[in-house]
């Protein structure tokens, strides 16, 4: 009698160290828009053959193990004094900014959108989201087709409004806490959404990247591996927000502003040259009341955004151009003027908050609908049957 | 705090159902509670008898005493919460007749704000234990909620004026304007035309599905900051430890949810008269926007709740409460035999009877000519507006 042939170890299935993952339901993984194989590079996959019975961890014709699926995805360090141990009594989560090491079971929980916001130190990023709450959450919608349903950074937003709220508005006062620079990793501001349409049930999450203008700074002038790490998470956004100080649009250093805006915006059009579908890029002047005596009311957002906005191009030649070198590789654009904190929150709205984040939310959450499908209906026929017989013929 | 809610003991008709009394401090939980007990005792809540008395009547002694001589419940302590368990029978049309359990439990209302700053050692096994009851009631306190005045009906108007508005303003700051700009269409500051002698303008359009959100403030009224992000972080971590995603529904009668805007006597007749879900929906947009998305409206009700009919602060209603005490009522707005109105109902306990039936409960409410509201408004009152 011929010995049976030994099978070769079961193979088993793919498996995520992340329990969120999509990759359990959906059988995809929940980072592929971040890889060109996540099957073979996503570091969280897990793969592991059985073992043999010669202990060995290959058995003939199974595939090669990957050693890069097998070795653990390197934690990422805490954020100083943010302890990792759970008390037992810990509420499920901090209420404040979600760092990246927690981003990941918010990222693979789709559909989640990335936004972040990129701008030079004091360029107004944290004051337009907490315009941006507060209009949200005082029902000052404006056409913004979402209503708010969720968030896991409550208590962040209530400080950035409580802060926002002291504001005497003194110019030498902050209005917003500055973004700190010493922090370890990235942190972000999450809403949960539920679009207003009776029959669309869904539930968005988005998430706002607060980052240290240095930290941007920093990367555009050496995109080397140390300031590219805490930015790694540009890899995943959904969409773009360059966020300038419209001030120094008639201020004493405006080459220099201009220079600096140019080079920033072109790393962002860098980073979208490879990939496809390119992100959109909303190109966004904060602080706007301070030049309205001298710039005047800004235009309407729309597009095409050369048509209208001359008074960018005169002030910011280089920025203006990088604009449309983003344009011709195909990004799609939209510039917009913002004042989020015009005076304080007593003496009146902002202006213009609500209009850029509804451009935000059609570009990263547009939906196609399905075309009709229609037979053609011959002359003098009746639809209905020809309808009828078209779904009965082979 | 109350225990877990217990399963339906299968050897007896009973059933044990949990409701947890929420809300910030000095948003009227014990108030209620001790008027609901006494209601209880003196057989006015008309659907419920007490089978037995409880074993411990200390809690429910403490709370219902101060009653007894026309004042208000001392507020719950931070080291002492209240647990109640009451042997209650539900009957009368239109409920089946049960035997009911209630355990409801009342916390000061400053663990709240410790539960939203500390996130550590404050979601006690306690809270855990509350987020898994049958029903919420989540109390707000109208006054201090209401705050600001009532706003104007503006024409919703393109960014574009709003920035023509703002410069016209930084002119006149700047001296090279005159005063007393405002943006065309508005009313003046000084203008005679009061808004209240149209509520359709100062309220909006009516909507089928939805109550109307706040009209579109104009360019110098004051940016409302959120109160309710405390409430809406609780409702957040019990859904959470109920194994409830954000945005998703519970399963029909699994949750109930009543929103009791207490107070409801002394909240301003103009609102009254357009009800209690309207007055959240402009008051607290961020909660009702969280209510809308995360709970299902069958199983939502939002009632504006009087528990004692007055305030027992003024010596003057002492002494009508006193000759009688039962002068609670719970309004809302909603059908009844095909009209849409305020319907009004003098027993208290109303939100729990929907807490555990659902609602039928509403078939209770008796409809309200809202003019006999608003007549005691100091403008001229118009019709009640309708809605579809």
């Amino acid at each position: 009698m011929s010995t049976p042939q030994a099978l070769p170890p079961p193979v088993r299935p793919l498996r995520c160290q992340r329990s969120d993952c999509t990759l359990a339901v959906g059988g995809s993984c929940a980072r592929q828009s971040e890889f060109k194989d996540p099957l073979s590079l996503c570091a969280s996959l897990v793969r592991h053959p059985s073992g043999t019975p010669e202990d060995s961890a290959l058995g003939a014709g199974t595939e090669p193990v990957n050693t890069a699926l097998v070795t653990l995805a390197n934690a990422p360090t805490a954020d100083a004094g943010r302890s990792t141990a759970f008390p037992q009594d810990s509420a499920p989560w901090s209420g404040r900014h979600v760092l990246d090491a927690e981003l990941e079971p918010l990222l693979a929980r789709t559909p989640a959108r990335l936004i972040a916001l990129v701008g030079s130190f004091n360029a107004g990023k944290t004051a337009l989201l907490t315009a941006f709450f507060l209009q949200l959450a005082s029902g000052q919608k404006r056409g913004f087709p979402y209503r708010f349903a969720s968030s896991q950074t409550l208590f962040a937003w209530h400080s950035l409004v409580e802060k926002a709220n002291r504001w005497t508005g003194s110019k030498e006062e902050e209005i917003v806490t500055h973004t700190p620079k010493t922090l370890e990793q990235a942190q972000h501001l999450h809403l949960g959404l539920r679009p207003v349409s009776s029959t669309d049930d869904r539930h968005v999450d988005v998430l706002f990247s607060d980052l240290p203008g240095e930290w941007i700074a920093n990367w555009v002038s050496l995109a080397d591996a140390q300031n590219s790490r805490r930015l790694q998470f540009f890899a995943r956004c959904d969409a773009f927000v360059h966020v300038l100080d419209a001030s120094e649009l008639i201020g004493e250093r405006l080459r220099r502003f201009d220079a600096e805006q140019a080079r920033m915006l072109l790393r962002l059009v860098d980073l979208e040259r490879e990939r496809t579908p390119r992100r959109p890029l909303l190109f966004l002047l904060c602080k706007w009341d301070a030049v309205l005596l001298t710039l005047g009311v800004p235009p309407e957002p729309s597009e095409p955004v050369e048509r209208l906005w001359s008074m960018v191009a005169e002030r910011l030649p280089r920025t203006w151009n990088a604009l449309l070198e983003a344009q011709g590789l195909g990004l799609k654009c939209q510039i917009a003027a913002v004042a989020a904190f015009p005076h304080t929150l007593e003496q009146g709205q902002p202006v213009g908050v609500m209009a850029p984040f509804i451009w935000l939310m059609a570009q990263v959450d547009g939906r196609q609908p399905w075309k009709r499908l229609m037979a053609p209906i011959p002359e003098g026929a009746s639809p209905f049957e020809t309808l009828r017989r078209w779904e009965d013929d082979p | 705090m109350s225990d877990q809610a217990k399963p339906i003991d299968a050897t007896s008709d009973q059933a044990q159902h949990s409701i947890t009394l929420l809300g910030e401090k000095d948003s009227g939980k014990s108030t209620w509670l001790a008027a609901f007990l006494q209601s209880l005792e003196d057989r006015k809540a008309a659907h419920f008898e007490r089978r037995h008395a409880s074993q411990d009547q200390r809690a429910l002694i403490k709370l219902t005493d101060p009653l007894l001589d026309a004042k208000f419940p001392e507020r719950t302590q931070r080291n002492e919460p209240l647990s109640l368990t009451l042997a209650l029978r539900l009957t009368g049309v239109p409920f089946m007749p049960q035997d009911v359990d209630l355990l409801a439990g009342d916390y000061a209302g400053e663990e709240l704000e410790a539960l939203f700053k500390d996130r550590t050692g404050t979601w006690t096994a306690q809270w855990r234990a509350r987020a898994q009851a049958d029903a919420l009631i989540l109390m707000l306190k109208a006054p201090s909620a209401q705050g600001l005045p009532l706003p104007h009906q503006w024409e919703s108007k393109p960014d574009r004026q709003r920035w023509e508005y703002l410069l016209r303003e930084q002119k006149r700051i700047s001296g090279s304007e005159q005063a007393g700009l405002r943006l065309e269409g508005g009313p003046a500051e000084d203008s005679a035309d009061d808004p209240f002698d149209d509520p359709s303008r100062l309220f909006g359009a009516p909507e089928l599905l939805s109550p109307a959100g706040p009209p579109e403030a104009s360019p110098e009224e004051q940016v409302r900051v959120p109160g309710a992000l405390a409430l809406v972080e609780l409702l957040q971590f019990m859904r959470h430890a109920r194994g409830l995603c954000p945005g998703e529904r519970p399963l029909a009668g699994s949750l109930r949810v009543v929103i009791a805007i207490s107070a409801w006597d002394a909240v301003d007749a103009r609102w009254r008269a357009e009800g209690p879900e309207r007055w959240l929906a402009q008051q607290m947009p961020l909660l009702e926007d969280y209510l809308w998305c995360n709970f299902p409206s069958d199983d939502l009700l939002i009632c504006g709740l009087s528990a004692v009919g007055g305030d027992l602060n003024d010596e003057a209603f002492q002494s009508q409460y006193l000759s009688n005490p039962h002068r609670g009522f719970v309004e809302w707005w909603g059908l009844n035999q095909g009209a849409a109105g305020i319907q009004r109902c003098t027993d208290i306990a109303l939100p729990l009877y929907f807490a555990l039936a659902g609602r039928q409960a509403l078939s209770l409410g008796n409809p309200i000519d809202a003019t006999t509201l608003t007549a005691q408004a100091p403008a001229q009152t118009p019709s009640t507006p309708s809605r579809s």
